[in-house]
């Protein structure tokens, strides 16, 4: 069942979300790279190879500093996978973002010979800056929205743990915030639920 | 529960044009059944979650299994024609028990007397459908103050040239709490001479029954409310009509065929239940009220021997002269850093409402004819405040995709010292022969039914007149002193006002239902969404549709006596 793999998902991200911030540099880090693929969930949508260039280009896109939270920080790859797990999304969206991660691991070894993330770490910024002026623009502004979802997203669903996103910004997020009851996965399955015949308000209400 | 063999009226839709008829036939005794293609959500159901209801659009059904087909004019003539799965826009606007009405800004305003005589006031515009409304103002006034107190409307009524006659003194809720900049636009309209007034909101700023008064959470557009303080459908009416035990309601029904006897009578709905299995609900009187355009694919696609082209089309106008609302937007800057201290943290405040509409130019003087002409109204407001949505469009710097540590430092810059103000202009949609809805010939829904294919053709007088707006808004910002002040004007229909396609006259030739909203051509159906409408007026439809609901609940009664 599907809708199962996403939760598995959401509680992965959980756990990532109790890893101490890996980074507080502004270039990629291998290690953090090693960390996170050890940590990939069973049945990642992506494969070894996309994972570590995914987290390679997110912290790019997205990098990591002293008072800047990045992608590391704000939990960015393990959401990113609970994106690529989620059903209701456009399954040709999540091929669009896991295709440009191949296209930009072709340039690259066009390029140099190597996969993108096993190029130095100037290289691969000159690589993914060059992929991005020559065909990848719109694939990374996608990326880039989605590590934004998980800049503001309610750490409920696994990224911006302690609310670091929104501390960073000065945001005020509007209230309430979702709940376990009535985050999104809850929703989906209400739009999808038994056959009622609704004739009292109470019945509604102490639902 | 058993369920009568036949009830009095069967509802379809559950927005603001079925709220009031369910409400007050309920209240009136009748047995009321109201069929909801989306679920129930509850008041705890909703929560301020941009990644929910931005971003996954949950309250609307997935554009997987239905979407609409949209064709867009391009600048060449030809058309482009792509469904909203391809474009990934949306055109649907909430579907959940009350409807859309979750969901709305809730910025309400009347028509003026004059919207109802376009045709006669201005006279005819060469290639626009326009048409006077069969009832005046005055018919619709005793339903604008119903909406007032009943559904609940906050706001201050002032003098103005345009000001619409009203039959009370004031508004029965007294207006929402204001961010300073409400004051600035209040003093750029007295410098200027202009008429800028208060805008009323369907949000009560004070505990009605059970439901609360507004909490300021800054999330209104797109969200369903906390507090129960929006004035929804689905708390404003249709928790009462429950109350009067008349009422049902069954959601996740989606009604696909109108069935008639061969004698210009409605019979009975079918729809698709929760678990997509064929229903069928008996009544004595019929009222659809599913958004225009699905009004109208509902219509279109109850064919029978003795309706061919769809249910009350024999003459061929169902689907025709649909409207939405011409205009567009205009943007502008403050920064924190520029302004006085107490200033900046005043204008900084969350949650505080704007709530300015510019009245000055409902009727405007053409530069080209020197004829009087309608014009239109202008909504200031914040960027709404949702922080992904805002963080979007920080990362194009003109055409270049930003990223990395110059991205990060414009977004902290932004959210931290800029605070960016709107207009909205809303000027007449002029109903024409290339704005309509019909039966896609090819794309289909998940249960096989043909979608709705929706022609979205617009008048280029609407552009000439929201762009004669527009400078008048921009002038109100550059005397309040705001930065990068911009605008734009299309004809991009939103999708969220719409109207028409099944509009009301006198000559059963040329439009759908009569002048209390039943269909010419069929004794026992009422549309009583913003179908109605010939046109459309400068405003949001909101609290009009509400208004004509009220009314025609009242036509219902005398029906069925």
């Amino acid at each position: 069942m599907k809708r199962r793999r996403f939760i598995q998902h959401i509680a992965a991200a959980a756990v990532y979300s109790q890893l101490p911030l890996l980074a507080k540099c502004s270039v990629p880090n291998k290690n953090n790279v090693a960390t996170y693929i050890e940590n990939l969930p069973e049945h990642s949508p992506l494969s070894t190879l996309q994972a570590k260039n995914c987290v390679i280009v997110q912290q790019i896109l997205f990098p990591d500093n002293e008072d800047t939270p990045g992608s590391i920080a704000l939990n960015s790859f393990p959401f990113f996978i609970s994106v690529l797990n989620d059903t209701w999304r456009d399954e040709n969206e999540n091929d669009y973002l896991i295709k440009g991660l191949d296209k930009l691991n072709d340039f690259a070894k066009d390029q140099y010979g190597l996969d993108f993330f096993q190029q130095k770490i100037d290289n691969q910024q000159e690589i993914l800056a060059n992929y991005i002026e020559d065909k990848g623009e719109n694939w990374a502004s996608a990326m880039l929205s989605i590590i934004f979802e998980s800049l503001f997203a309610n750490p409920i669903y696994g990224c911006n743990p302690d609310e670091i996103g929104w501390k960073w910004l000065n945001y005020t997020p509007g209230q309430p915030q979702p709940s376990e009851q009535n985050k999104y996965p809850e929703l989906i399955k209400k739009r999808k639920s038994e056959n009622k015949i609704i004739t009292s308000l109470e019945q509604i209400l102490q639902e | 529960m058993n369920q009568p063999e036949l009830y009095d009226v069967c509802v379809i839709g559950s927005g603001s044009g079925a709220g009031p008829v369910i409400y007050e036939l309920s209240k009136a005794g009748y047995k009321v059944v109201v069929l909801e293609k989306g679920p129930w959500y509850r008041t705890e159901d909703f929560a301020k979650d941009e990644l929910a209801v931005s971003r996954r659009d949950i309250y609307s059904p997935n554009l997987r299994d239905e979407r609409h087909v949209i064709e867009k004019p391009l600048e060449n003539g030809k058309w482009k024609i792509r469904s909203t799965f391809d474009s990934g826009i949306s055109f649907w606007n909430g579907n959940c028990v009350g409807g859309s009405s979750n969901f709305m800004s809730a910025y309400f305003e009347r028509l003026k007397p004059s919207d109802f005589k376009l045709l006669s006031t201005y006279g005819e515009i060469e290639g626009a459908n326009i048409a006077d409304w069969p009832i005046s103002y005055d018919d619709l006034e005793p339903y604008y103050t119903k909406v007032e107190s009943i559904v609940g409307i906050s706001g201050k009524a002032v003098p103005h040239k345009f000001a619409e006659p009203r039959s009370t003194p004031d508004f029965p809720f007294p207006p929402l709490n204001e961010n300073i900049f409400a004051q600035w636009i209040d003093t750029a309209a007295e410098n200027l001479k202009w008429d800028i007034i208060p805008l009323p909101r369907g949000i009560i700023s004070r505990q009605k029954n059970e439901r609360n008064s507004c909490y300021y959470s800054n999330y209104c557009g797109s969200y369903g409310c906390s507090s129960n303080a929006k004035s929804s459908s689905r708390v404003a009416l249709i928790h009462d009509a429950l109350r009067t035990g008349n009422c049902t309601v069954i959601p996740n029904a989606k009604v696909y065929h109108l069935e008639t006897n061969g004698n210009k009578k409605v019979t009975r709905a079918w729809y698709y239940d929760a678990q997509d299995k064929k229903q069928s609900i008996r009544a004595k009187l019929f009222v659809v009220a599913a958004q225009a355009v699905e009004t109208s694919r509902l219509l279109l696609m109850s064919k029978n021997k003795e309706f061919p082209n769809g249910l009350a089309n024999n003459s061929g106008q169902v689907g025709k002269n649909l409207l939405f609302s011409g205009g567009g937007l205009g943007n502008g800057y403050f920064y924190y850093d520029e302004l006085p201290k107490e200033d900046a943290e005043k204008l900084s405040a969350p949650g505080l409402f704007v709530n300015r509409s510019l009245t000055e130019f409902y009727e405007l003087e053409d530069p080209d004819t020197g004829k009087r002409i309608k014009g239109g109204t202008a909504h200031f407001l914040f960027e709404h405040a949702v922080g992904i949505g805002k963080a979007i469009r920080q990362k194009w710097k003109g055409d270049r995709l930003l990223y990395g540590t110059p991205l990060q430092n414009r977004l902290k810059q932004y959210f931290t010292n800029t605070r960016k103000v709107r207009f909205e202009i809303f000027v007449d949609w002029l109903p024409n022969d290339n704005c309509h809805v019909t039966l896609d010939p090819k794309v289909k829904d998940k249960w096989g039914d043909p979608v709705a294919r929706v022609k979205t053709g617009y008048h280029p007088h609407d552009i000439k007149v929201g762009k004669l707006l527009a400078e008048k808004c921009e002038k109100v910002f550059k005397t309040i002193g705001a930065k990068h002040i911009s605008s734009n004007i299309s004809g991009n229909p939103p999708a969220n006002l719409q109207a028409g396609g099944c509009r009301f006259g006198n000559n059963p030739k040329t439009s759908v239902l009569d002048k209390n909203c039943k269909a010419h051509e069929v004794e026992n159906l009422y549309v009583t969404d913003g179908s109605f409408m010939p046109t459309g007026g400068s405003i949001t439809y909101t609290w009009t549709i509400y208004a004509n609901s009220f009314r025609v609940a009242d036509k219902i009664k005398e029906h069925l006596g």
